[in-house]
């Protein structure tokens, strides 16, 4: 009798740029960052570790494969109210959970050797949208400045003489405290002023 | 009617319909991407019909009334392919379904018929919805018949039908089926040219094509790469112009077109490199432009100082000279151009008495002279050489039978036996040529040159130089009239005209013409296998275009890449190690190529119609080029009014800053010339005036009254005269020559490209890298990797697809250019390269595809300088490196950051990840 010969078909090759990954990490990604939207840190500055907050924690906890989607989020929720200056609401502990989940059942998904740089596109994403949501932040603030200023001195060159600075409303610069402590006469008045009466809105 | 104002009424109307942003064609063939808006398509048959009308009008007798039913029927006949169901299901997202909608025809009509106040609009329905065969059911027909009061729709529909089938053939012979099927082959005689595409040659052969059958009162109706279909009122007699007609309009095309326009960028490609092939172009050689060819022969060997000839040189030289001396014959003499050790050999006994043997005898202070006077010699010893190569059978423009009574006339002027020793020097040997050559030249008398000295060979090396230029033309001037053959690009001219010619054929009627052409093109092929390296009267056919010949050139590695082992054919047949020889037509191409350039391409862009062109899209294409041509020349000319104003494609951060300021959709032609130019920064201008200055005074000697005597301004100092000079404000026609040859080398106002637009069918635009010659103007220098350099060629592409509405590929001068216009399937081509590919596998970009890629690398050129990636691949890095806010990460560590502004670039890139 003839043996068989078996075939073996080699599984399709994983690509990580393929478009669903790509549509599962946009997602995964966006739960973690409508989270981030609305945690406020209890010392808020522009480096990575501080914008990506207590998500940025949870991602080598994920690479060691040793920790359950509930342990997850109990560490997450523990980082949130050591650093966070306000409590967890629930749509974010929603967001959080969710984001969660659809990591760990996407890393499931993929081959082994895949699953480090998953988790690191998943972490980009975070940021890039962390990063755009600041930069439109800081735009809206400076815009306000800007009007602020119009309503206080009307016109360019008015502002011009009460600075005592060449300056125009396009390379006006975002007032922040730094820059505030920096500046000298009515230009730190006027940040001041602005900066306080935005913080009571 | 005001058909233009029309036109412009449509065009508004189907912009506010948005029509430019559905499809209305779609190839799906393999790697195609070519897509045509709902507007390209109906804007197309709208100006088919406007060409055809006049004599439409003028035979049928047509109302204002049945012209609205038209226009109107025509626009409106694919408006149902605006529905979201049609449109996804081109996109192949979608069911099959109908594009005849009742409902949006109708709409459309009633809203043009208002803005237009067009009245007629029940007929202009009918037509609009039976333009297809699907569509004339006989149900609808029969009700058409019934319900219609116009006697004359179903004429009138059926034109509707024919115009659009017309607009959607995609190539020629297709193009002349369609109308002879049509209802207006009745009314028109309709034809086709081809010709076999190899480049500048097809473009002036299409023109000189198009006058000929215009001359004769045909219509270019549809423009393709490689032909045009024409018609002609059926009423007069069908007149195919003869192809000698054709090849004498032609022939005086390239006259006016190439040589006229070009004359400047001769002397650089007829001279060539003195330590080579100091004549590697002879069919470019016209005696009237002799003067000029030997001033550009003096700097191909500058002087020299004494250190840098050898000791060698003076031994040699100083054995040379003697015997010349006492003997005064150079056939005796060159026996002592050898080594000491043969020296004994060589020189017969009764000569050895005037020699040295070696060092040692030399006195040391006239070695250092004699070393000195052959430093100082070399560029007469250039300009003697090059005059020598010009007499020189066979490689010269004389034959043997010539050369006595050239000898006599060079004889009248330099002496007895001066004209065998000229003839005795080959190759660059310093001490043998300033013996043999200056030497006589030294010798004669400077008071019959009125100067004050007692020989010539007592002037400085300058007016020398100028004094052997001046007597050289005019002996060669005297030489050129006494002899039978003439010398001018008229003969070249004839030559290429006839080759060229050969790349026609006209409409075939018999399909048996085909059959023995391709019966015979084996039978040539199988003939001319062992001939291929062969430069023999023989049978030959051509490694690039696959023409059979009998006499070819040899293609030396001046124009063709590789000529040794060209293409795989080289290979297979069984190599010589001589260079291939390819076809006349083939040579002189790449001959029109360097002197529409003034060198040798690198690159060729082909500007191409997306599939084919109407008359009026064809006109409007051309204009641009043509406006772009000019306004691109005036910067780039070696005449600019302005070097600091300079032309770019390499710069790719500036391309990328200047796009980032318009509207990469609405892209227009008057704006890239903003795009490719930057200005030059004082310090740099300032810097190249001192240079300028520095090489004025060495050619004037210091003198400054001399150039106030001739000239109507009085210059203070030779800076005030060097910034007029560098900004052509100087009015010295005696000098202009030089001023502008001193200008352009110190400018380094090279011209990288140049656009040859001459009629709609392509247009091309070969380019070089005035600074690296061996590398792609585009790239930014010798370690950049092929795929930032494809990636750059893609977006350089993507500005010239947009700007002028075209489609674009890019392909190096050594490949072939008909696959590049047969095979276009979409916008821009993406570069053939591994990586590039990687990042996008589609052959071609679709229109839409193009803006997205335009804005992505737009905004990685902005960005890239601050992710600190290798400039060898940078752009590569981050077009993959996976997501945003790796790349912002990426710019923060390298110490830079990103602003609100940035964040236009960062969506457009996030499109492309």
């Amino acid at each position: 009798m003839k043996s068989k010969k078996i075939i073996l078909v080699p599984p399709a090759k994983f690509n990580p740029q393929e478009e669903s990954i790509k549509k599962e990490i946009q997602e995964i990604a966006n739960f973690f960052s409508n989270y981030l939207s609305e945690f406020i840190g209890k010392n808020p500055s522009g480096s990575k570790h501080a914008i990506m907050g207590p998500v940025g924690k949870i991602f080598d906890k994920i690479k060691s494969n040793q920790w359950n989607e509930g342990a997850l989020f109990g560490y997450l929720v523990r980082i949130h109210e050591q650093t966070g200056n306000l409590r967890m609401k629930p749509n974010q502990e929603e967001n959080i959970k969710k984001g969660i989940n659809k990591l760990l059942s996407l890393i499931q998904d993929v081959p082994i050797n895949y699953r480090a740089k998953i988790i690191e596109q998943v972490d980009y994403e975070i940021y890039g949208m962390q990063k755009t949501r600041i930069l439109l932040r800081t735009e809206e603030k400076r815009q306000d400045f800007i009007l602020y200023l119009k309503e206080k001195y009307g016109d360019i060159s008015a502002l011009k003489e009460v600075w005592n600075e060449e300056i125009d409303w396009d390379h006006m610069e975002n007032p922040s405290e730094g820059r505030m402590k920096q500046a000298k006469g009515q230009k730190k008045l006027d940040m001041k002023d602005f900066l306080e009466k935005r913080k009571k809105n | 009617m005001n058909y233009d104002y029309i036109r412009n009424i449509i065009i508004q109307f189907m912009k506010q319909k948005s029509w430019d942003k559905k499809i209305a064609k779609r190839k799906n063939e393999m790697g195609s991407n070519l897509t045509q808006s709902l507007l390209k398509h109906t804007l197309k048959a709208l100006d088919l019909f406007f060409t055809l009308l006049p004599h439409l009008r003028e035979i049928r007798g047509w109302s204002d009334n049945e012209e609205q039913v038209l226009i109107l029927g025509i626009t409106s006949h694919d408006a149902g392919k605006t529905k979201d169901s049609w449109q996804a299901y081109i996109q192949g997202e979608g069911a099959p379904t109908s594009h005849i909608d009742t409902i949006l025809i109708e709409e459309c009509i009633h809203e043009l018929a208002q803005e237009l106040n067009f009245t007629n609009t029940e007929v202009a329905q009918l037509a609009a919805e039976l333009h297809m065969k699907r569509a004339q059911t006989n149900e609808r027909m029969l009700s058409a018949i019934l319900n219609t009061t116009d006697s004359n729709w179903k004429e009138l529909q059926q034109i509707v039908y024919d115009i659009d089938n017309l607009a959607s053939t995609d190539h020629l012979f297709s193009a002349q089926e369609t109308f002879q099927r049509s209802i207006l082959d009745q009314y028109f005689h309709s034809t086709y040219y081809q010709i076999q595409v190899k480049g500048i040659s097809s473009t002036l052969l299409h023109r000189a094509i198009l006058e000929e059958f215009q001359s004769v009162n045909w219509i270019p109706m549809i423009y393709f790469g490689n032909g045009t279909f024409l018609i002609q009122k059926a009423s007069q007699e069908k007149r195919i112009p003869a192809f000698d007609q054709i090849q004498k309009r032609l022939k005086d095309i390239i006259k006016n077109q190439v040589f006229m326009k070009n004359q400047r960028k001769l002397p650089e490609l007829v001279v060539g490199n003195i330590t080579q092939n100091f004549l590697p172009k002879p069919e470019l050689f016209d005696s009237s432009l002799l003067e000029e060819f030997l001033l550009t022969a003096s700097t191909r060997a500058g002087i020299k100082t004494s250190k840098n000839i050898t000791p060698a040189n003076a031994y040699k030289y100083h054995n040379v000279r003697r015997l010349l001396d006492v003997t005064k014959d150079p056939s005796i003499a060159q026996k002592a151009y050898v080594s000491f050790k043969a020296l004994k050999d060589k020189v017969p006994e009764e000569y050895h008495q005037y020699l040295i043997f070696n060092a040692e005898e030399m006195d040391k202070e006239l070695e250092m002279k004699y070393r000195d006077q052959i430093g100082s010699a070399y560029p007469e010893i250039a300009i003697f050489k090059f005059f020598k190569n010009i007499l020189h059978p066979p490689k010269g423009l004389v034959s043997e039978n010539d050369l006595e009574q050239i000898k006599t006339l060079y004889e009248e002027v330099f002496g007895e036996k001066s004209f065998e020793a000229l003839k005795s020097t080959s190759t660059l040997m310093p001490a043998k040529d300033k013996a043999f050559t200056v030497d006589y030249f030294w010798a004669l008398p400077g008071d019959r040159y009125e100067f004050n000295v007692s020989k010539i060979g007592r002037l400085s090396p300058d007016r020398r130089k100028r004094l052997l230029i001046k007597i050289l033309t005019d002996l060669g001037e005297r030489i050129f009239n006494s002899l039978e053959s003439a010398f001018s690009q008229e003969n070249l001219v004839s030559g290429m005209s006839d080759a060229f010619i050969r790349d026609l054929s006209m409409e075939f009627t018999d399909g048996e013409i085909i059959k023995k052409f391709a019966k015979e093109q084996l039978k040539n092929y199988k003939n001319s296998k062992d001939n291929s390296n062969r430069d023999k009267e023989t049978e030959h056919i051509c490694p690039i275009c696959n023409e059979y010949f009998s006499k070819g050139a040899v293609g030396y590695a001046d124009f063709l890449d590789k000529p040794q082992s060209f293409s795989n054919r080289g290979y297979a047949y069984c190599n010589t190690g001589n260079n291939v020889v390819i076809c006349k037509s083939c040579y002189y191409e790449r001959l029109l190529r360097q002197i529409f350039l003034g060198a040798k391409p690198f690159e060729l862009f082909v500007l191409i119609p997306e599939d084919s062109l109407s008359p009026y899209a064809g006109e409007c294409l051309l204009n641009k080029a043509e406006n772009l041509e000019s306004k691109f020349s005036k910067i780039m000319s070696p005449v600019c009014a302005n070097p600091d104003l300079r032309f770019h494609m390499n710069n790719t951060y500036h391309l990328a800053r200047e796009l980032a300021r318009l509207d990469v959709e609405k892209l227009q032609s008057e704006e890239m010339v903003n795009i490719f130019t930057y200005q030059l920064n004082s310090d740099t201008a300032n810097t190249k005036i001192k240079k300028l200055q520095t090489e004025l005074e060495d050619y004037f000697e210091s003198d400054l009254e001399e150039i106030n005597d001739t000239c109507e301004k009085t210059y203070l100092d030779w800076s005030e005269f060097a910034k007029d000079v560098y900004y052509n404000q100087v009015d010295l026609p005696l000098y202009d020559d030089i001023l502008m040859d001193l200008r352009k080398r110190v400018c380094k106002l090279n011209e990288p490209i140049k656009i040859v637009s001459q009629t709609p069918n392509f247009i091309l635009m070969p380019a070089w890298n005035p600074y690296v010659p061996e590398i792609s103007p585009i790239a930014g220098d010798k370690s950049e990797s092929d795929t930032n350099i494809g990636l750059k060629k893609l977006f350089v592409s993507c500005i010239f697809a947009l700007g002028l509405d075209c489609a674009v590929t890019i392909i190096e001068d050594k490949s072939i250019l008909e696959p590049a216009i047969f095979q276009n399937h979409g916008r821009v081509k993406v570069p053939d390269i591994p990586l590039v590919k990687k990042i996008i596998p589609a052959q071609w970009l679709s229109e839409e595809e193009t803006k997205k890629w335009l804005k992505a690398l737009t905004a990685a050129f902005v960005l890239v300088n601050r992710t600190g990636f290798s400039e060898r691949d940078n752009i590569y890095k981050i077009l993959t490196i996976g997501s945003i806010g790796k790349l912002i990460r990426r710019i923060e560590q390298k110490g830079n950051s990103i602003h609100y502004r940035d964040l236009k670039f960062i969506e457009d890139l996030k499109e492309v990840m």
